[in-house]
């Protein structure tokens, strides 16, 4: 079938699940072949769980050992930010040693992580294997290609580098999930188990400290970063050549820069739980939170991040709550709570048919009110480490030696280690919000944790030595409170809201990343992220609709680090549809 | 199966109602890791193939083909896998709980539930991976919405594959990575001939990992005998006054670690929740209290716990005396 016969047609293509991501992901694209261009696309997930329903009405201390299990990949983070809305509810704050605990373990979560979603997951999109099926231009001149840091690396050639990210034979691939392994004992040493942990509790952790656990995790620590020294500039030279062997790719899953960031790492000398003292000790987290539009910075504040979050049902199976239970009319501070707060949000499931016209999703679509121009922004995470780093550069708070922001990047020192010496490594802020910048701000990241976690372990060791060994302060459950925690999943923000009405759980919502980033088309008609990120990108790869993998659009998907412990669906909606393909199975199926 | 095994392929469906951490767990596994398998290179197995979506190359329909053909009979034999809580799919009027792919002519998700229903029947051997899909799990508490039950809740206790094996369950929450390798070896040996069935309990679960409790590997247990009990968290003694359910809990992970042999629950400083057990999370909950059977026999192992550790005190300040060292009279002058 010529081109030529595709010009003015819209192609329906689909991928359902879309592989290599956590949790089955589904797309349904419309493509227009002639102007290489998707032209429409809705999210809807498959899967529906009840977390906030079964919750109700069970003791409020064992809500984070539940929500953990919202997540198989970062259910500690889930368990972290459970308690982190305890300590607020229950009005304890933890020992200094436990935070430096915490801190460690969340730092090995972002390392173990990152990497393998990186370069066991996303990798592979940028393997030999794929980028010769897809693009093979592309392929002949990355066998030409020197690479810039190939003295560091030791892969002569870009082509060498995607050969080595070919899946379960590629030399990287099978070190990088070795490596994951040593970076998820490092979170074992600090938290029990991976990925639902064991010794996190309000006011504290249970791990016994000594300084032996810290040196323990030190040793692994050295090795990951030696690793780190490497993996840095390789993805560096991988993703700089993508912009130089495809001019445009810049605008592959391009947005408009609207990012949301919670914050992370708590420093314990600032941090006491407190609501009325929230923005305070949230601008002291080792990343700090905020929200940057169009490149500018809005906000730090946690109390107004908190404020602004609306949940909007959108095209979801579920009941409206607009006359629910008004759980909490106003915040401790005594500003006004809306009732499409998750703290007021009540949910109530509503199974049915799958209909685009209509409902089509588990999702529903967290947005943020903007007070400033009234619109209800949906925010997205850029899978974790874009908006972490665009928001801790521009605030240019924090500095602890190892990592520090100077508003306009942020800078990591790392270590001498057994093969490198001291390296130094800075993360610029880009020119675009686009899948290959949410690429390279996953790999610096993992650098960024690994010199959070220097500190942490430096701060952990004085306690020790000085015999500060406790680890839990103890609290009661109060009859009556609310909490809320806020914290960043390895892909992106994530809040915890609980209310306690006679000593249990009366409301429970958590909102991870993947409501922000995969929500569909929200109550005002504005699509989510990912259907935004994917909606008029380009398309490059050199195949026609009869062999069409949809790398481009995979790429895109897979930059935002899709973890949906349910399934989402892209859809392309109502434009007429003339004919409809489905991949792989060309000429096959015909509508 | 008469002859050896050559080759087989491993259907993993992670389309419960989960969280992925089964397969997660699956890429920590060291003792082997994942890729010796795949690899080929662990002497006496059969090559394998496993179609897992989180690790797959293949995307969409490329992926999904390999399902159809299983459940069409087109490929012999494969391993089904199924990770995650069964939702009962008749509870409501319309909609669905879980789904995995689409049907073309209704544009719907085919469910889960039809999966298992045309998978099972073709499946050399099944294995129910983690809490939930062993017994329902988290998914299964109290109030939840779905109906989560378990696999063998739904296709039945009696159910055998199509070669007279019965569905084998991996609790754990998620499992403990190692605890999934030493299965699959056990299974594929035994479809090469050189290895007996696996051995399971009532709850059908391996007897080699689940028949010994987490207190008789644990390393407090000591302090337990000798009547130890913190009352805080972050201290070495025996911890099943905060809530540790490690008593009764069937479970390794005491003994082996989580991952490469670091890590764990009581070990770590972590009470055990019991989550490898058909009654977790319900009969658990809440974890942070103490375990209503734990209360008589910490109270009963005090006073002998007391005069053991007062004698033991006597002994080992004995023993970190030198001896009186007598010097040979031949080279005294």
């Amino acid at each position: 079938m010529g081109e030529t016969e595709f010009s003015n047609q819209l192609v329906e293509m689909s991928w359902d699940p879309v592989t290599r991501v956590i949790g089955s992901l589904g797309i349904h694209t419309k493509i227009d072949f002639a102007s290489r261009k998707v032209v429409e696309c809705h999210n809807t997930s498959s899967i529906f769980r009840g977390y906030s329903v079964f919750m109700r009405g069970k003791d409020p201390r064992d809500s984070h050992q539940i929500t953990s299990r919202i997540c198989g990949i970062c259910g500690d983070n889930h368990a972290t930010c459970g308690v982190y809305a305890q300590n607020m509810a229950f009005g304890v704050t933890m020992p200094r040693l436990a935070e430096w605990i915490v801190n460690l373990g969340e730092a090995a979560e972002y390392m173990f992580d990152h990497n393998l979603f990186q370069d066991n997951l996303v990798g592979v999109d940028f393997c030999e294997q794929l980028v010769r099926e897809t693009n093979p231009s592309v392929w002949a001149k990355a066998e030409k290609t020197e690479a810039p840091h190939a003295a560091v690396h030791g892969h002569p050639t870009i082509a060498d580098i995607m050969r080595a990210l070919n899946p379960f034979s590629g030399a990287f691939y099978l070190e990088a999930l070795r490596m994951s392994r040593l970076t998820r004992e490092m979170f074992c040493l600090m938290e029990g188990r991976h990925a639902h942990p064991s010794t996190l509790y309000p006011g504290g952790v249970g791990t016994v400290p000594s300084a032996q656990l810290f040196n323990d995790y030190l040793a692994r620590l050295l090795s990951y970063i030696d690793f780190l020294k490497r993996s840095v500039p390789l993805h560096d030279d991988l993703f700089d050549f993508f912009y130089d062997a495809l001019p445009g790719y810049e605008e592959v899953g391009r947005r408009r820069v609207m990012l949301g960031c919670w914050g992370s790492f708590q420093n314990p000398d600032i941090c006491d739980y407190r609501y009325e003292t929230m923005n305070e000790w949230g601008r002291e987290m080792f990343v700090t939170p905020g929200i940057v539009i169009d490149g500018k910075l809005i906000t730090n504040d946690l109390v107004d991040i908190n404020l602004g979050i609306r949940i909007l049902l959108g095209s979801s199976f579920y009941e409206d709550w607009e006359t629910g239970d008004k759980f909490v009319s106003h915040d401790p501070l005594g500003n006004v709570v809306d009732q499409r707060h998750p703290w007021n949000q009540t949910t109530i499931p509503k199974p049915q048919k799958r209909d685009f016209a209509n409902n089509y999703t588990w999702v529903m679509a967290p947005r943020w009110l903007d007070k400033s121009s009234g619109a209800h922004l949906a925010l997205d995470s850029g899978g974790g480490p874009l908006a972490r780093f665009w928001v801790t550069a521009l605030s240019g708070k924090v500095d602890l030696g190892y990592v520090k922001a100077t508003g306009h990047s942020v800078k990591i020192n790392l270590p001498k280690t057994a093969n490198h010496g001291e390296t130094e490594c800075e993360w610029r802020i880009p020119k675009w919000s686009n899948t290959l910048e949410r690429n390279r701000a996953r790999t610096y990241f993992q650098a960024y944790a690994a010199g959070v976690a220097l500190y942490c372990i430096e701060q952990a060791l004085k306690d020790v030595h000085a015999g500060r060994t406790q680890v839990w302060n103890q609290s009661k459950v109060p009859q009556e409170a609310i909490g809320c925690g806020f914290h960043e999943a390895v892909r992106g923000m994530l809040s915890h809201h609980l209310v306690i009405r006679q000593g249990r759980i009366a409301n429970y919502h958590p909102y991870p990343p993947t409501p922000w980033n995969a929500s569909g088309r929200d109550s005002l008609g504005t699509p989510g992220p990912y259907e935004d990120a994917v909606t008029n990108s380009p398309i490059f790869e050199e195949n026609g609709p009869e062999n069409f993998k949809g790398i481009d659009i995979m790429r895109t998907v897979r930059s935002f680090d899709p973890c949906l412990p349910c399934g989402v669906h892209m859809y392309l909606g109502d434009g007429k549809v003339l004919k409809q393909r489905h991949s792989m199975m060309f000429g096959l199926q015909e509508s | 199966m008469r002859d050896p095994m050559k080759e087989i392929d491993i259907l993993w469906l992670t389309a419960g109602l989960g969280c992925d951490g089964d397969t997660v767990a699956m890429t920590a596994a060291t003792h082997p890791p994942i890729e010796d398998v795949l690899s080929g290179i662990i002497p006496g197995l059969p090559k394998v193939r496993l179609h897992n979506p989180v690790l797959a190359r293949e995307n969409g329909d490329e992926f999904v083909a390999t399902f159809h053909r299983a459940a069409a009979g087109e490929l012999q034999p494969f391993l089904l896998v199924i990770e995650g809580s069964i939702p009962n799919e008749n509870n409501k009027s319309e909609g669905f709980w879980a789904g995995f792919g689409y049907d073309r002519a209704s544009g719907q998700p085919i469910k889960t539930t039809d999966w298992i229903d045309r998978l099972a029947p073709n499946a050399w051997a099944i294995l129910a991976v983690g809490t939930c899909a062993a017994y329902g799990g988290i998914h299964a508490m109290e109030g939840n919405p779905t109906g989560a039950m378990g696999l063998a809740d739904y296709l039945g206790w009696k159910w055998k594959s199509k070669a007279g094996i019965p569905i084998i369950n991996i609790p754990g929450c998620p499992i403990q990575p190692d605890n999934l390798m030493d299965v699959l070896l056990q299974l594929l040996r035994h479809g090469m001939g050189t290895a007996p069935a696996i051995s399971l309990d009532a709850m059908l679960r391996p007897t080699s990992i689940f028949s010994q409790t987490v207190h008789e590997n644990c390393d407090r247990g000591g302090y337990y005998e000798q009547g130890e009990f913190g009352e805080t968290y972050g201290v070495s003694a025996c911890i099943v006054k905060l809530g540790c359910w490690g008593p009764v809990v069937q479970c390794n992970v005491g003994k082996r670690g989580w991952i490469n042999g670091v890590g764990g629950c009581p070990s770590v400083g972590g009470i055990c929740i019991g989550c490898t057990m058909p009654g977790f999370p319900d009969k658990f909950m809440p974890f942070m209290d103490q375990p209503p059977g734990s209360m008589l026999s910490s109270q009963a192992i005090q006073s002998y716990g007391h005069a053991i550790r007062a004698l033991r005190a006597f002994t080992q300040a004995t023993m970190n005396r030198e001896p009186p060292r007598k010097v040979s009279q031949s080279f005294t002058r």
